[in-house]
């Protein structure tokens, strides 16, 4: 891969803001959430978006909301609903974002709601660590990073931590 | 002159006509049978009215035209680089399915044709499908072919705006099973794991369509 030195400067900085963890499985705690394992995929060849997935149970005894987020590789990052009606992929944005009840735990997964990543500044690989912030409405914005796993991972962690039954 | 009377048959014979009457029809039923079940020799060519031809760049360089791709099975599904969620997890999970395949020793190719031809360039394509099993082909071409081919398949597609600008597209994700005639057998189900999905291949490469 063959860059320009103005944009390997830039690409520097941005990894800068990567770093290459252990994959293992981490959590966060912000008040009364406990935000299990944000993680990504790694992007394709020229790829300029990503997606976010995570859970967010609410240990406490009244509702949060998932109102936004950021990433630092990234230019701009989007709560996403995303279901399939006849075959046909459905995107849509939450503008009011997504409620997590007391006792509740929220999913954002592969085959439904969503962080969706736009404008990235460098592809995601597999096994890096991109920092981003998660902004809850009561419990207010809270630094993560976000695993970045391989390209066909439909779930978090495929092949590192669990015992997978061969 | 009188006319000859119809002579009296003896009881006997009267009988016996009975019997045989009833193993003609017996004998018919049998022979019916054996010939409705009797193998009608090769199958038509397929009604479906999902498919058609088309000519349009290669990730891997040059035009590909689907003439050359009649006489083997395929598979074509439908998609674009700037997707974030669905795309690459089929694309890459397709990839490993088509490997595990040719480990079985299957051989098919799929064809990857983007529904964002302006952003989806020839060279794009080339980028983003080195990501992935070279069994993939991304396809790409005029908005005006790619529309054809869409058309063709029977595949929505459909630009939606986001929030913070800018636009996403929502697309059909079946991916298509095409037989040697360049027919439509049937959507590939990749939900479902990855030994039914072998089976599926299988059976198209088999020339099976289901019934």
């Amino acid at each position: 891969m063959r860059l320009r030195p103005s944009r390997l400067a830039a690409l520097a900085l941005a990894l800068a803001a990567l770093s290459a963890g252990p994959l293992s499985a981490h959590d966060y705690k912000a008040g009364p959430l406990k935000i299990d394992h944000p993680w990504s995929r790694a992007t394709p060849g020229g790829a300029k978006v990503a997606a976010g997935y995570l859970s967010v149970t609410n240990t406490g005894a009244s509702p949060d909301r998932l109102t936004g987020a950021s990433i630092t590789a990234a230019g701009r990052a989007e709560l996403h609903s995303m279901s399939t009606e006849n075959g046909v992929m459905k995107m849509a944005p939450l503008p009011n974002g997504l409620e997590i009840a007391p006792g509740a735990t929220l999913t954002l997964a592969p085959s439904g709601n969503h962080l969706m990543f736009l404008d990235l500044k460098q592809p995601f690989k597999k096994g890096e660590r991109v920092a981003g912030t998660l902004t809850f409405e009561k419990a207010g914005t809270v630094p993560v990073e976000f695993v970045v796993e391989g390209l066909a991972a439909k779930g978090p962690d495929q092949g590192h931590d669990h015992d997978h039954a061969h | 002159m009188t006319m000859p009377t119809e002579p009296e048959r003896p009881r006997a014979q009267r009988g016996g006509g009975l019997i045989l009457a009833v193993f003609a029809l017996g004998l018919a039923a049998i022979v019916g049978t054996t010939v409705a079940f009797l193998p009608r020799g090769p199958k038509p060519p397929p009604i479906s009215v999902v498919g058609g031809s088309f000519r349009l760049d290669s990730s891997k360089g040059g035009v590909l035209d689907s003439r050359t791709l009649l006489g083997k099975p395929f598979l074509v599904f439908f998609g674009f680089t700037q997707c974030p969620n669905v795309c690459p997890t089929t694309l890459a999970d397709l990839g490993n399915l088509l490997d595990a395949f040719a480990k079985e020793g299957g051989d098919l190719q799929a064809y990857y044709v983007t529904v964002d031809p302006e952003q989806d360039t020839p060279e794009v394509m080339r980028d983003y499908m080195a990501s992935f099993s070279e069994r993939i082909t991304g396809l790409t071409g005029s908005p005006e072919a790619i529309e054809r081919v869409t058309r063709a398949y029977r595949a929505e597609v459909k630009r939606v705006p986001l929030a913070g600008g800018g636009s996403t597209i929502e697309h059909s994700l079946m991916v298509y099973m095409m037989d040697r005639d360049g027919g439509f057998v049937g959507p590939l189900d990749l939900g479902a794991g990855h030994p039914l999905a072998l089976k599926q291949l299988h059976r198209l490469v088999a020339g099976g369509r289901p019934s």
